[in-house]
């Protein structure tokens, strides 16, 4: 018997978009269960609705049937501010395109959840400063994103969503718009923060390789799961 | 204050993107704000003008007596002086009414008598002589008589003429009877109040000559006073008729002149109204430049949803952005009104840009007041947030994920 503690249950999560007269089924009755300390990698191509599942259970998105639980708290009962809270506190995203706010620096971008959360400027700083250097970026903290390589864009985007230490750190095509030898670097990134940092993680992508890596892995198509690709 | 930081940096941002649009929202908030901070200035100057005149032809306060006149003076000042604080000055006055007969024309006027050697310490009418100086005897035996600059344009009077003054005044014996007596004055001045009914109305002489005419010796009706702080009038009138009883009675310059007073209040509203509609239509600029923000800013907004930015949290940093192109634009507003103020008062003192002999004023004064300046900021600020509510709202309304999605 697992005995493992879980931190995210998914039950039945449909989600349908109408578009016109025509209604989208993007997802269709999803369930999954994300154990603590877990490392799952959802697989699967493009339009199979693998970001938009992500979403949903990042709180970023409500599903049209079905609901997510957070330790056993339903996301749908909570309100827009508490799930806002709920974001902050709890979870931390990294998107494809690294979404770095361009007219702050990468320090500042670190800055903005803590600062968002209520954490003092002068707390935030310091634990962004840290957060920098332990991914190798004290020396580019005061550039800007545009001044930053695709690689180091996305370590900032990395630091920026475990500023606030979360217990969940979801992951949409992290290494989705780098180069090989990045690629590499943020996937290790990856498991070591994970191991290192006690995370629960759970990542999507379409990067065959990069989900082989993973303990657990779920295959998505047309918004169910499959067995295989 | 982090909520001020992220507005300022996104309106920051703006120069690369959206500069033209927050640029011409910014001048025309700074217009509009510096059209209110001249026509506040004008209006204010103008009651200003029109306080010191009635001030410097009235005094603060007038106490007259119903009934039998007051007969000595000096007893009289005394007894407000010691018991009324402040007090700068006092001068008796007795007036009359009276018929100017001169050329074949006749004008009711009013003669006032005033005490040449107290009247400078409460009235200011130096500063109100056109022509002439103030001999206030008596020239080859005549009286001399100051004249309204009305009166002396409707008669043709130049100084040192001779003209008749007909008091209908009745015969001792018979009341019914009107046995009128003739007074006869020279020019000695020509005074402009300021004030058309004044100029056209108005005689000023000596107190000993009205008292000979009105054939009450050393006596009067009343006297003027000047306070030391204009504040303590209302005070002042209330100590002065407890302690001189009810057959005193007070009036203050406020309350002589409350239409004129009223009136020029209510212009100053109506004419803030008005050109507050400038403002207004400027807050559109604002409200429609941080609408190109917004939008502009669609991905960031759900970027900073995901990180635990609530609805409220985008409100506040999109309205504090529209504050900041307001308030920008209230700021230089106010800069670019004070400085058109000092402008037109340098170029009035260089070239005649209002002439006198068209108008009856010869310079428009301006008065820069804290209170308007503060109003007019307050209101612009105010309108300024009002308008960018709308924009904000709709940026905050967003939902995270379809900032995310926006491309």
């Amino acid at each position: 018997m697992n005995e493992r503690k879980v931190i995210l249950k998914a039950c039945g999560i449909t989600k349908e978009f109408v578009h016109g007269k025509r209604r989208l089924e993007i997802l269709r009755g999803l369930d999954l269960t994300l154990y603590k300390g877990d490392a799952l990698c959802i697989l699967g191509p493009s339009g199979a609705g693998k970001s938009t599942f992500l979403h949903i259970l990042g709180g970023l998105d409500a599903p049209t049937v079905g609901h997510v639980e957070f330790y056993g708290e339903n996301l749908s009962h909570k309100a827009s501010d508490e799930l806002a809270l709920f974001r902050n506190r709890k979870v931390g995203f990294v998107f494809q395109s690294h979404y770095l706010l361009s007219e702050f620096t990468a320090l500042e971008n670190v800055m903005i959840p803590a600062r968002i959360g209520g954490v003092s400027a002068a707390k935030a700083r310091v634990r962004a400063e840290r957060l920098l250097s332990y991914l190798g970026l004290n020396h580019r903290k005061t550039h800007y994103p545009s001044e930053l390589s695709g690689g180091e864009q996305q370590r900032v985007a990395v630091a920026r969503a475990l500023i606030m230490e979360p217990e969940l750190l979801l992951a949409d095509e992290p290494t989705g718009n780098l180069d090989s030898e990045n690629t590499q670097k943020i996937q290790d990134l990856f498991f070591q923060l994970q191991k290192e940092m006690d995370l629960t993680l759970l990542v999507v992508t379409h990067d065959e390789g990069f989900a082989r890596r993973f303990p657990r892995r779920k295959v998505m198509q047309d918004g169910r799961w499959v067995n295989k690709l | 204050m982090f909520r001020w930081w992220v507005a300022w940096r996104f309106l920051v941002s703006e120069h690369k993107n959206n500069f033209l649009t927050t640029f011409l929202a910014i001048v025309g908030m700074a217009l509009g704000v510096a059209s209110l901070v001249v026509a506040m200035a004008v209006v204010s100057g103008y009651e200003g003008t029109l306080k010191k005149s009635v001030i410097d032809i009235f005094g603060h306060l007038i106490v007259v007596k119903s009934g039998p006149p007051i007969q000595d003076f000096e007893a009289f000042e005394e007894k407000i002086r010691d018991k009324v604080p402040g007090v700068q000055g006092i001068t008796p006055f007795l007036y009359m009414e009276a018929i100017l007969a001169h050329h074949k024309k006749l004008t009711g006027v009013v003669v006032q008598g005033v005490d040449p050697s107290s009247v400078g310490k409460v009235l200011n009418l130096h500063k109100h002589l056109v022509q002439g100086d103030f001999q206030w005897g008596v020239q080859n035996g005549i009286p001399v008589a100051f004249v309204g600059k009305g009166l002396q344009k409707k008669y043709q009077l130049k100084l040192g003429d001779v003209f008749r003054v007909v008091i209908p005044s009745s015969d001792p014996y018979n009341v019914e009877k009107l046995r009128p007596r003739v007074q006869v004055f020279r020019v000695g001045g020509v005074l402009n109040f300021g004030r058309h009914d004044f100029d056209s109305r108005t005689l000023v002489t000596n107190l000993f000559t009205v008292q000979k005419m009105a054939q009450m010796k050393g006596r009067f009706v009343g006297v003027r006073i000047k306070f030391e702080d204009e504040r303590i009038v209302r005070k002042a009138a209330f100590l002065i008729e407890d302690l001189l009883g009810p057959s005193y009675w007070t009036k203050s310059w406020k309350q002589v002149n409350r239409n004129l007073f009223e009136a020029v209040k209510y212009e100053k509203v109506v004419i803030f109204l008005v050109v507050l509609i400038i403002v207004i239509a400027a807050s559109f600029n604002i409200s429609n430049a941080l609408l190109v923000s917004v939008l502009r800013k669609y991905r960031d907004i759900g970027v900073l949803k995901s990180f635990g930015g609530s609805d409220r949290f985008i409100l506040g940093i999109f309205a504090r952005q529209g504050l900041l192109v307001g308030g920008l634009g209230a700021i230089m507003g106010v800069v670019l009104g004070l400085l058109a103020c000092w402008g037109f008062l340098w170029a009035q003192q260089i070239w005649p840009l209002i002439p006198g002999e068209v108008y009856k004023i010869d310079h428009i004064s301006v008065e820069i007041r804290m209170l308007d300046l503060s109003l007019i900021l307050g209101v612009s600020l105010l309108i300024c947030f009002l308008s960018v509510l709308a924009p904000a709202r709709r940026g905050a309304r967003l939902l995270a994920v379809e900032g995310l999605r926006y491309e």
